[in-house]
């Protein structure tokens, strides 16, 4: 984002500090004629300018606050509710852990008050997070797409779109319940970087998650590491750290979604990552045959029925490189681990309620052999990162 | 849309809703009540915070302006109170909802 705000009294000094450490996005900014109201970064919390001050002060301050309700939600009222849950379960006369299948979760729960209240709470944590975003910077519409179109052609790094790809219709639906997915909101990138902050409990903030995940994806066994590819990148938050640890590497990162593409390359060209995103899908990249040395694919198989997921694997082996790396990182299916009821119960509202539409096809699959099935030769010893959700995994593609 | 605007041709229309309704209580009227009570509270702390950013700024210039707040960078120090402060105000309002009839009837 462009145009910042002037700084006032004691932040000035800070200000100025960011204004150098951040050069390279005042040259970008100066491609653009628009403005927007109150744009200024960064703010609050926000401390590198990775994640920039949102245009009001009380969009922002709307946001503080559902960061605080959701937090409130899952870790004080949603405890309490967890374990309602499996006392309810276990009332009913089946063990928590492994949990009993959802639909005896589901009567075990019946209209117990305390849950379903709690699932109110979460779920409008969800509703109210979008809505203000989508209200927030729909309210400075023509000026951030006058700032995208701005931002299309400029630097460094590239940005390739095809209006004409042929979009599957799985795809197509509003993940997380966020308006109009990632495809049918042109501020779909926006209203995504700052909704998932809060849907994951301010661990992407400033690419934190990204920026550890680069450190650890593993290089193929020759050292060489001329190009890597992120499949599914989304708002490109993986490619930009990718880049910055591995500045020679030729990095690219492709997704099926417009809006967050454009997005992920104004803010790669604004933070001076010179990085290649493209629209295309997974299943079928284009790249030649053995081209990349890396491949990632940062939570994209749970939003993918397990039919495509077969066919991004064959695609993924198609591109690497004999020798070359591939390292998903996705939840745990039930294969890697068996949640107790509450946990069931959570991943069904997730499934359900905040239209995570393939998910449950993704657990229930046993993702690690379909890797294998793909002809790649998992190394389950490899660096990890663990989270309380999801973690990584390592495969190459045999010389 | 900005007429003539590239954005025109990078979204598509054909994006599928979800397709289940989120009514978890009684009845669609007393989840709409909770959800727009819930919102209320994001509007309030809105207030707030524009309360507060004016008190620091009366103290500190004796003066104070719409530019003035809107370009405000709390400290760290005022990030972490007014977080905490944050933090009172939900479970002192929120607790409430906790009560359910299966446990203690006290807020938070």
């Amino acid at each position: 984002m462009i145009d910042r705000r002037t700084l006032f009294g004691t932040t000035a000094a800070v200000a100025s500090a960011f204004t150098s450490f951040f050069g390279s996005r005042k040259a970008a900014a100066a491609v653009t004629s628009k403005s927007l109201p109150n744009d200024i970064e960064p703010r609050g919390t926000y401390t590198e300018g990775r994640l920039e001050r949102l245009p009001e002060m009380d969009m922002e301050s709307r946001l503080e606050f559902t960061q605080g309700f959701r937090n409130w939600s899952l870790r004080n009222f949603g405890r309490k509710s967890s374990s309602r849950v499996n006392e309810l379960v276990r009332e009913a006369g089946f063990v928590t852990s492994p949990s009993p299948p959802i639909d005896d979760v589901l009567a075990a729960i019946g209209d117990d008050l305390t849950v379903w209240t709690s699932v109110r709470c979460k779920t409008t944590a969800q509703q109210i997070m979008w809505n203000n975003l989508v209200d927030g910077f729909n309210a400075n519409k023509d000026a951030y797409l006058a700032e995208l179109d701005a931002a299309d052609a400029s630097g460094p790094g590239t940005l390739e779109l095809n209006a004409d790809l042929d979009i599957p219709d799985y795809t197509k639906h509003e993940i997380h319940i966020q308006p109009g997915g990632y495809i049918g909101d042109p501020l779909g990138g926006y209203v995504y970087h700052y909704g998932v902050n809060v849907f994951t409990l301010d661990l992407s903030s400033e690419d934190v998650f990204h920026r550890d995940l680069a450190q650890i994806i593993p290089v193929p066994e020759d050292g060489k590491m001329e190009r890597f590819l992120d499949i599914g990148t989304g708002v490109a938050q993986l490619p930009m750290a990718v880049k910055e640890r591995f500045p020679e590497t030729d990095v690219w990162g492709i997704d099926v979604g417009a809006p967050m593409l454009r997005y992920g390359h104004m803010r790669a060209a604004e933070n001076g990552l010179d990085i290649n995103l493209s629209q295309r899908m997974a299943e079928d990249t284009g790249f030649e045959d053995n081209s990349f040395d890396v491949v990632t694919a940062y939570i994209l198989f749970h939003e993918v029925p397990t039919e495509e997921t077969k066919k991004i694997l064959a695609e993924v082996r198609r591109i690497l490189r004999p020798g070359g790396v591939f390292f998903p990182v996705d939840f745990r299916t039930y294969t890697q681990t068996r949640p107790s009821a509450s946990g069931r119960f959570n991943q069904w509202w997730d499934h359900v309620h905040n239209n995570e539409v393939w998910t449950e096809e993704y657990r229930a699959s046993d993702f690690i052999q379909l890797m294998a099935d793909a002809g790649l030769v998992v190394n389950e010893d490899a660096p990890t990162l663990q989270k309380r959700f999801w973690n990584s995994v390592m495969a190459t593609k045999p010389v | 849309m900005t007429e003539g605007s590239k954005s025109k041709a990078t979204h598509r229309e054909d994006f599928v809703p979800p397709q289940t309704e989120d009514v978890f209580l009684d009845n669609a009227a007393l989840d709409n009540v909770m959800s727009t009570v819930i919102a209320l509270g994001s509007e309030f702390w809105a207030l707030q915070k524009r309360m507060n950013v004016m008190e620091t700024l009366l103290e500190e210039n004796g003066s104070v302006s719409k530019e003035m707040v809107e370009a405000y960078r709390p400290t760290e120090e005022q990030s972490a109170a007014w977080e905490e402060q944050r933090d009172r105000f939900i479970n002192r309002v929120y607790g409430f909802l906790q009560n359910t009839g299966t446990d203690s009837k006290t807020a938070g």
